[in-house]
């Protein structure tokens, strides 16, 4: 238990602790370094996620008692290939948006944001991860509370009157959610006396015979809670106005991992905490399932008629949590498992879209997806990155974002539900309807005069061109992921 | 029926926690005041808190302080009191944070009320 | 109308949860017990919820205290004096 390499599981979300704490040194120097400092941070975390997933690979899932103190009595963290795969994904891309962050956020919130930004950040990130890895209800609570604050401060940086508001929406919705997820915990601990989800989970079968209301109830409010909190279609109304008024690298994040990571807890306590039969029960699964669907095409339809570009992507993000959860609705095989991959999919590509989307902004000054002519021309790579993401987005094959719609097809047929295959299929039309128009409009049409072309730094370049190649090589190479992934989802739907 | 309510009165301290998470939840949804939104956010987690620390009561229980003698029921459980100290604190936190988001919304707007604020901001640009 | 059926549900909730102040509830459990019975001698803290709140779930206040932090961030975000119309 002493060697380093034995804690990589809690120094995941200790080392950005700490460093958030440093980056609000009170230095005047120590502004720009601060971002450097998370920039360097996310790197080592992203180091640490590496070492944790080989580790995971080789010995199988790891259990971490925190402090020494075994479950039931402390908290533990379980990172079984499923969460080690997740960690990885998401501190890579925390790693690649600090260091797009670098170079454009001064001109978005001026110098004296920096270091708030860098904490957030940092705080943000330790918080996920934290999400992704325990395997305490309390915990869970904690770290979601963490999560919002850090997103709702990372909206409200821009300091503006729109972001204002919209970061206030966010956080009383947001809050409205935890409360509900605390009440459940409330709940379930009177009925069961235990908050780790294993003995939790094990505890339930039996209360749900004595106490059937209360489990149920606690279990609704679990999942509102955490649909409040992925912005899942009627409870989306935040998403939209607090992702556009954030700066740039904020989007990125919030739409890029955020949401996701509100819906993987979901997924998580889908799978280990609800017992076998409640799982299967279609009491929640339809009207998960009907949101989903709802999700997929209330915020394609609103992206249409959308405008602005950052307000385009966050409708498209609203109908993106639609096929995440369409997966965790339908509990099949494949369903989870496109879900699962439609997780990272949409997290590497929606980040790639915002920071190409905010580097086209930054070089032409345009917001609107209707002055974009021939904006290919101006800033060639920022927009070859969005035309990949738009392409992947629709599920064009060699990319990404076709692998998770093929999984979650695939899904919809084992769970015997056909529709929703056609769902998956003429969603993938609606949102050609509007990605197409802004790719050919950015390459095919003449460019306005007046446009200046600054050169970049490699290091806002460099993201996005990581981003796009994931973006290829994760569609080419899909056994990659589905080797991590891949058994434990089966076991899962094996239960 | 007797039995049920006779069963409600023994439970009244959840049934009390029941209404007042559905009463916070109702300003949040429905008043129009910024802060009093944040007041109804701060009522419900209050519920949320009872309930919680009520679990955790025994009757002729003793706070769990080992070094004081046991009353007539023993302790009472001490885990809810420990996870309701961190809830708290987060409650707190996101109070403070509330209200300096809407005094911000003030100074901006020179208000604090829903439909005057969507007035103010105008159509859609 | 939606809020009276939230309503009616939770009470019903009420009236079915473990009786309040009775030990013989499922809370009461071996964890709760281990904590009173041994938290003196593991943890040296005669406050069994100091024991409990610094030792055994001290990562939660750890998260705590983060969320303080947090929270302070947020306000030097908002109420640092570079308003911009």
């Amino acid at each position: 238990m002493t060697s380093p390499v034995s804690h990589l599981g809690v120094l995941v979300v200790i080392v950005p602790l700490l460093a958030a704490y440093c980056a609000e040194l009170p230095w005047q120097a120590w502004r720009r370094a601060s971002l450097r400092l998370a920039t360097v941070t996310a790197a080592a975390v992203f180091g640490f996620c590496v070492l944790l997933a080989a580790q995971v690979m080789q010995k199988g899932a790891l259990l971490y008692a925190i402090g020494g103190r075994p479950a039931p009595w402390g908290i533990e963290f379980l990172i079984d290939p499923v969460a080690a795969y997740l960690l990885l994904g998401l501190s890579g891309i925390f790693f690649l948006v600090a260091l797009f962050a670098e170079d454009e956020l001064e001109a978005e919130i001026g110098e004296a944001g920096l270091p708030h930004f860098s904490a957030l950040y940092l705080l943000l990130e330790a918080a996920l991860l934290g999400l992704v890895a325990t395997n305490d209800l309390f915990n869970t609570f904690v770290f979601l509370e963490i999560s919002a604050i850090a997103a709702v401060g990372l909206v409200a940086l821009k300091n503006d009157r729109l972001s204002i508001e919209a970061a206030y929406r966010y956080l009383i919705l947001s809050t409205l959610g935890s409360g509900a997820f605390l009440f459940a915990i409330a709940l379930l601990y009177a009925v069961t006396g235990h908050l780790n989800l294993e003995y939790l989970k094990q505890a339930l079968a039996p209360a749900l015979a004595s106490y059937p209301l209360s489990v149920a109830a606690a279990l609704a409010m679990l999942l509102l809670g955490l649909m409040v909190k992925a912005a899942l279609y009627p409870l989306h109304i935040w998403l939209p106005d607090a992702h556009a008024a954030a700066p740039t690298p904020s989007s990125a994040i919030l739409s890029g991992v955020v949401v996701e990571a509100y819906a993987l807890v979901l997924l998580k306590l889908v799978l280990h905490l609800f017992p076998a039969p409640v799982a299967a029960s279609s009491a929640w699964r339809l009207p998960v399932l009907w949101a989903s669907t709802a999700a997929i095409f209330a915020g394609s339809l609103a992206a249409i008629r959308e405008d602005d570009i950052k307000k385009m992507l966050a409708y498209s993000t609203v109908s993106q949590v639609g096929y995440l959860l369409l997966g965790v609705g339908l509990l099949s095989r494949s369903g989870l498992l496109g879900s699962l991959l439609h997780v990272l999919n949409h997290a590497v590509v929606k980040a790639m879209l915002f920071l190409a989307a905010g580097a086209i902004i930054r070089s032409t000054g345009r917001r609107r997806v209707s002055e974009w002519q021939g904006v290919g021309l101006q800033a060639p790579l920022p927009a070859a990155a969005f035309a990949v993401g738009a392409l992947s987005m629709v599920g064009i094959p060699p990319l990404n974002g076709f692998i998770s719609k093929w999984y979650l097809s695939l899904g919809a047929l084992e769970a015997r539900m056909p529709l929703y295959l056609w769902v998956v299929l003429l969603s993938s039309l609606l949102n050609a309807a509007y990605y197409i128009p802004v790719v050919v409009r950015c390459f095919l049409t003449p460019a306005r005069a007046g446009l200046k072309a600054p050169s970049r730094p490699a290091s806002a370049t460099a993201p996005l061109l990581v981003l796009a190649l994931a973006t290829l090589l994760m569609g080419l190479f899909p056994s990659v992921q589905l080797g991590l992934v891949g058994r434990t989802v089966a076991a899962w739907a094996a239960r | 029926m007797t039995e049920l309510l006779g069963k409600l009165y023994h439970n009244g301290f959840y049934a009390t926690a029941a209404i007042l998470f559905l009463t916070g939840f109702y300003i949040v949804l429905a008043d129009n005041h910024l802060i009093k939104k944040v007041i109804g956010i701060n009522v419900m987690e209050s519920a949320v808190f009872l309930i919680f620390v009520a679990t955790g009561y025994v009757e002729g229980g003793r706070a769990p302080i080992l070094t004081a003698p046991p009353g007539p029921g023993g302790y009472i459980n001490p885990v809810p009191s420990a996870l309701i100290l961190t809830g708290i604190v987060v409650s707190v936190s996101v109070t403070a944070f509330s209200l300096a988001l809407v005094s911000r919304i003030y100074q901006h707007y020179g208000t604090v009320d829903v439909d005057e604020l969507a007035r103010r901001r105008g159509p859609e640009p | 109308m939606i809020l009276v059926l939230i309503g009616v549900a939770l009470l019903g909730v009420a009236v079915e949860l473990p009786p309040f102040g009775e030990r013989a509830v499922p809370s009461w459990n071996e964890v709760a017990r281990h904590y009173l019975d041994r938290s003196l001698n593991e943890t040296g803290a005669s406050s069994v919820v100091a024991g409990i709140i610094t030792d055994y779930r001290g990562f939660d206040t750890l998260g705590e205290v983060t969320v303080l932090f947090t929270a302070v961030t947020a306000l030097l975000v908002v109420l640092e004096g570079r308003s911009r119309p």
